[in-house]
């Protein structure tokens, strides 16, 4: 039975250090984004941008709460959340996709690499395919995920208003900024 | 008849400026005040964790958009730059995760960059659910309780 014990520790040590293994996580990465208007340009910033990336496989999911996105004017806040990507009903918003050149990107290496990301991107409910370019830089043994694309909010099934809609922007510009640490 | 008509019009002039400051402040009208609001729940960091582990569902309809205040230990702490910072609560695994409010960030910059990883703290904030592939629920515009 001993001996049992001591294999099965043995066993999920090893299982363990091979899942933690390759791995990079943050829980406070910065998502904004933007849309101009002739009123007045709206940029609403989240810094609990949630993200995990496999260095193995490229695999990489990144998640934030919708009410967590921080909008200038307290209205426009409101609007986003109760009219347009309907928070409380769908309170998520994530991305799950490949980076598709992870060969290239040197991880024991200092430096800046381009990286390109393909996935599905879902918000308010509504799944879209998308695919988009960015920049890893590897620091410290950190990696540092820059990447910028944009989304129209009808692909999402987002519904705005014909006379705000002539207002805003037709699409939106997706900034992501996030450091991932190496996951212990 | 013509003050009649004077009146009509004065009525209308005022309709129109009443209505104008209407519109001007609710386009304009502030954020809510979680600082200064009372407390809708108390709790320990790791119960309301536990909590939405096990039922996201009933809590989301219980803590969502209400302000919580929250005792737990520092489990990470992430500057965004010089513009914000966001305070992990319990562990990186499953916790919660505040981000402290923009204004208060910038009055409170020495106190708040002194904190510690592993130091307990006290934090207010307005909840904005729970991410489940991450195991972490979202504090808003947190303020430290003293």
């Amino acid at each position: 039975m001993k001996r049992l014990i001591v294999v099965f520790l043995l066993v999920h040590g090893i299982i363990g250090i091979g899942l933690a293994q390759g791995k990079y996580i943050t829980k406070t990465g910065h998502i904004w984004f933007y849309g101009a208007t002739p009123m007045e340009n709206i940029d609403a910033h989240n810094h609990q941008a949630a993200g995990i990336i496999d260095s193995k496989t490229g695999d990489i999911i990144i998640s934030v709460l919708m009410k967590s996105f921080e909008f200038p004017k307290a209205l426009m806040q409101e609007h986003f959340n109760e009219n347009y990507v309907e928070s409380t009903k769908f309170p998520k918003g994530s991305f799950k996709g490949t980076i598709t050149n992870m060969k290239d990107i040197n991880l024991a290496k200092d430096g800046k690499y381009k990286a390109t990301v393909e996935g599905d991107l879902t918000v308010h409910g509504e799944v879209k395919k998308i695919k988009t370019d960015g920049t890893i830089e590897v620091k410290d043994g950190k990696l540092m995920v820059t990447s910028k694309f944009n989304v129209a909010p009808e692909d999402f099934k987002i519904i705005i208003p014909g006379l705000v809609r002539e207002k805003i922007a037709k699409e939106m510009e997706v900034n992501v900024d996030m450091t991932f640490d190496p996951m212990k | 008849m013509k003050l009649a008509w004077k009146i009509v019009l004065i009525i209308i002039a005022a309709g129109i400026i009443i209505g104008f400051s209407i519109v001007y402040y609710m386009y304009h009208k502030p954020h809510r005040d979680i600082a200064g609001a009372k407390a809708d729940f108390t709790m320990v960091a790791a119960d309301l964790v536990k909590q939405y582990v096990n039922d996201q569902k009933s809590c989301n309809a219980k803590y969502l958009d209400k302000v919580i205040i929250v005792t737990g230990k520092i489990a990470d702490l992430s500057h965004n730059g010089n513009i914000g910072l966001t305070i992990v609560l319990e562990n990186q695994m499953e916790g919660i995760n505040c981000a402290m409010d923009t204004k208060y960030f910038n009055e409170n910059k020495t106190m708040l960059n002194s904190l510690a990883n592993g130091s307990e703290v006290k934090i207010k904030g307005i909840c904005s659910g729970f991410d489940d592939t991450f195991q972490c629920v979202g504090l808003d515009k947190c303020t430290i309780v003293k």
